[in-house]
């Protein structure tokens, strides 16, 4: 039968192909039909209005006059080789850990690559046209240097090596903040120092992003484990906590960080001599104070999932081991639980990527906050539709491609397979 | 026994008795818990007494609203800001509350709470129909809809919120026609940067006692739906209880409706020079914000819709085929009931998230509980009582829904497991 069938498909002629797929696909029912057409009808409207805005109507001189504000705010110029390291360290590490974990399926590059092209267009001029090519050429480069490593026996070190360049990563791109800080003003650096009220545009809206994931995760981990402790006293602790988290919405959470807590981080208390608070923070810090407070008790939540997931039998099999408390949670219970929960744990992270754009109600000139200054400017007033869209294309981007490599992630580790 | 006993014995003083009683579990585990919860007090502590230290400071109190003074629950607004004048008018009101620029701060809260209590029922309602028709559709075999249904979820699911909030209420809604120009629906609807002018039903003379017929008539349909399905299992005929129970209501509401001389009126809105005459006008900042909110949150209900049908096993929907149900039919009465189960808990949570992300309502000047809050705080300086006030508040409406939603749930459970 299929070998009868199978030298036939090929010879049908293209219309006779498409007029199947359009007979199964699109009227295969009368009322089907109607559905497509009164669907077509929609999109082509829509298609129609929107691209008379997109090639017509709209103004994108706005985007072109304030590239430097939508991706770095204020941040003075002679400091921008700063972001330009960071982003090419990061691209490395992309390309390493891209092939060590996972298999790179050229449709998610391709679909990035399509997207970012408006930003070639109409962002780039200049050395950022080199910088960001040479950090895309880094990615690729690390990717194929790692190529030969994934089976070999060297994979697991490789991994292991990576994870530590991570860390290391960020503890060093931090390193300025925290040792001369603008959370602490009024002190000089290592380098010159850039205030964090300079701080803007995209690079704001990432670093507040990945700050917050960065220490929010392993917060939630810990909420979540002392939730299912046996300590009566810690397991209510960390209830209490979660829920009244999880209850209340982010932006007073804001609000309380800026209002409430900043105060009493203010105010100098010291026990046994030893200072505790007393410090003038900056409204960043408190900022990602608020993101990481928030955010980690939605990740306990998901962690408290996967902890519930993981069998009785492979607690009591790693005691059988020999093994302690601690190290029968860290070695046998934890890796199983979050990798059961690393689609929840991605979407969490991705919603806190998008609230990020909550600190535009308290000031601070992120992402959000530009596209809202740009139409304020003489020239560009009322502007609001494109510079709107612009950086909701920017959110979108780097969300759909985190959702996406979730996707990657899951499958290259095998969730739900046996 | 004696043997071991001895030299143990002699350890005996305070080192000794540490070393014993630290091999003990039970002491070690509440020895631990004791050092977190000391921890935690101390922390509390001392943020309390800083934040009271620099409070007083500024001459302020935490909660100026609790006084020791009176009767339990002591609490008492009078004499705090609480109980000043607002001073600040709010154009927006729900459920005929009434409130002036002469009334209270606390009366100004009140008008916020209510408006955000407002914009969450219909939103929660209005992103429930959509989400479940998108997810729905992202399971149809038509390949355009479905298509267009992914392209839906995967664009607003994407962007922040706040960033469609303000699209919405500055490129779109504020951006609609002059008043003179008012983009007509039909003549029955309008909409330009005033707002949407919408036709307002509103009672006459017999609306009094029409209205005692209407749970007449709800009762009696219920009744013969109830008749006609026991007719339906007994027999095994189609007796169309939903046709019957829609003819009874139809045929009790509509004979009364006809006898006491229509007693509910329509006002139809008029494009006026400055404004609309008659009607009702939603303002662009509720239509802005309720368009935000249903439209984010339906992208989520409609992957949790999608998540749950797909999750019902395939011989359910082949089952139901081989007894002849049509599409409709399989939906409604196979998949939907037994997907319901799956569907409750996650919708709870994006019915919670509607709800908390009303408060970004603050971008688009619709002034719900925060937005009130906000303004409060900017007047009188009074942060500390009134974040508190305003999450505790929140947290309210949160346990509510919560609430209500694991009754369904329950309730659902419970008949299912009866069946």
């Amino acid at each position: 039968m299929t070998a009868q069938s199978r030298p036939i498909a090929p010879a049908l002629p293209p219309h006779v192909v498409a007029y199947r797929w359009a007979r199964a696909n699109l009227f295969s029912s009368p009322g089907n039909a109607v559905l497509t057409i009164v669907t077509v009808a929609i999109l082509g409207l829509a298609a129609y209005q929107g691209s008379r805005f997109v090639f017509a109507t709209a103004e994108w001189e706005i985007i072109e006059a304030n590239r430097g504000l939508f991706f770095t705010g204020r941040f003075p110029r002679d400091e921008f080789w700063r972001i330009w390291v960071t982003l090419h360290g990061v691209a490395v590490l992309f390309g390493l850990s891209w092939r060590l974990w996972g298999t790179l399926s050229w449709r998610l590059p391709l679909v990035f690559a399509a997207a970012c092209v408006p930003l070639y267009v109409f962002m780039l001029e200049g050395w950022a046209i080199l910088w960001t090519s040479t950090s895309i050429a880094a990615f690729a480069a690390a990717y194929f240097a790692a190529w030969p490593v994934r089976f070999s026996r060297f994979r697991d070190l490789a991994r292991n090596l990576t994870v530590w360049l991570w860390i290391l990563g960020f503890a060093a791109a931090m390193l300025p903040t925290a040792l001369y800080p603008s959370f602490l003003p009024g002190q000089g650096g290592l380098f010159s120092h850039v205030p964090d009220r300079e701080w803007g545009g995209l690079f704001l809206t990432m670093v507040l992003a990945i700050v917050g994931i960065a220490v929010s995760f392993p917060l939630g981990v810990l909420l979540a484990v002392g939730r299912a402790s046996t300590f009566p006293v810690i397991r209510i602790f960390c209830v209490a906590y979660i829920e009244m988290v999880r209850a209340v919405p982010l932006i007073t959470i804001l609000f309380m960080s800026f209002f409430i807590l900043r105060l009493a981080i203010r105010h100098e208390t010291s026990i046994l001599g030893i200072p505790i608070t007393g410090y003038e923070v900056s409204v960043v810090f408190m900022a990602m104070l608020g993101f990481v407070l928030f955010s980690a008790a939605y990740i306990a939540e998901i962690v408290r999932g996967g902890l519930q997931a993981v069998p009785r039998g492979q607690i009591e099999a790693g005691q059988a081991l020999g093994l302690g408390g601690v190290q029968v949670l860290a070695l046998i219970v934890l890796p199983q639980a979050l990798r059961a929960v690393i689609p929840a744990l991605v979407s969490q992270f991705i919603s806190l990527f998008k609230d990020t754009s909550l600190v535009f109600i308290l000031a601070l000139t992120d992402l959000l906050a530009v596209s809202r200054i740009a139409p304020a400017q003489p020239g560009f007033i009322g502007l609001h539709a494109e510079a709107l869209l612009f950086i909701g294309l920017i959110y979108w981007v780097i969300a759909f491609s985190m959702s996406r490599a979730s996707q990657q992630l899951e499958r290259n580790l095998g969730v739900g397979e046996r | 026994m004696t043997a071991s006993s001895g030299p143990e014995q002699r350890l005996l003083g305070a080192p000794a008795l540490l070393l014993t009683l630290l091999s003990n579990e039970r002491f070690r585990r509440v020895l631990f818990q004791a050092i977190f919860a000391l921890v935690v007090l101390v922390f509390g502590y001392v943020l309390i007494a800083n934040i009271q230290a620099e409070l007083e400071g500024l001459g302020l109190e935490i909660f100026p609203f609790v006084s020791t003074k009176g009767s339990f629950p002591f609490i008492d607004i009078s004499d705090d800001f609480l109980g000043q004048r607002a001073g600040f008018s709010i154009d927006q009101r729900s459920f005929g509350f009434d409130y002036s620029a002469n009334d209270t701060y606390f009366r100004a809260f009140l008008t916020g709470v209510l408006n955000t209590i407002q914009v969450s029922m219909i939103g929660i309602v209005i992103a429930t129909v959509l989400g479940v028709i998108v997810g729905v559709s992202r399971l149809s075999s038509n390949w355009l809809v479905s298509s267009v249904a992914t392209l839906y979820v995967e664009t607003f699911r994407n962007i922040p919120l706040l960033v469609q909030l303000i699209f919405w209420y500055l490129a779109v809604f504020l951006k609609a026609p002059k008043i003179g120009d008012s983009l007509d629906f039909l003549g029955v609807a309008f909409l330009s940067n005033r707002g949407l002018a919408l036709p307002e039903v509103f009672g006459t003379s017999g609306f009094g006692t029409w209205i005692i017929f209407v749970p007449l008539a709800i009762g009696a349909a219920i009744v013969i739906r109830y008749l006609l399905t026991r007719r339906q299992d007994e027999t095994g005929k189609p007796s169309y209880p939903w046709w019957g129970a829609a003819g009874v209501f139809l045929a009790i509401a509509g004979v009364s409706f006809l006898i006491l001389g229509t007693p509910l009126d329509i006002d139809s809105p008029e494009v006026g020079q400055f404004s609309y005459k008659g009607g009702m006008t939603i303002k662009p900042e509720f239509t802005a914000l309720l368009f935000g909110l249903t439209i984010y949150t339906a992208s989520f209900i409609a992957e949790i819709v999608r998540g749950s049908v797909l999750a019902i096993p395939k011989g359910q929907t082949e089952a139901a085929q081989a007894l002849g149900f049509n599409g409709v039919q399989r939906l409604r009465l196979v998949i939907l009931p037994q997907a319901m189960a799956i569907i409750i808990p996650p919708l709870t949570n994006q019915y919670l998230n509607l709800a908390k992300n009303s408060s970004l309502a603050v971008v688009v000047g619709y002034k719900d509980l925060f937005d009130v809050g906000r303004v409060t705080i900017n007047q009188v300086g009074q942060a500390v009582p009134m974040i508190t006030l305003i999450m505790f508040t929140y947290l309210g409406i949160s346990l509510t829904i919560s609430a209500v939603m694991n009754g369904i749930y329950s309730r659902l459970k419970w008949r299912s497991a009866r069946q």
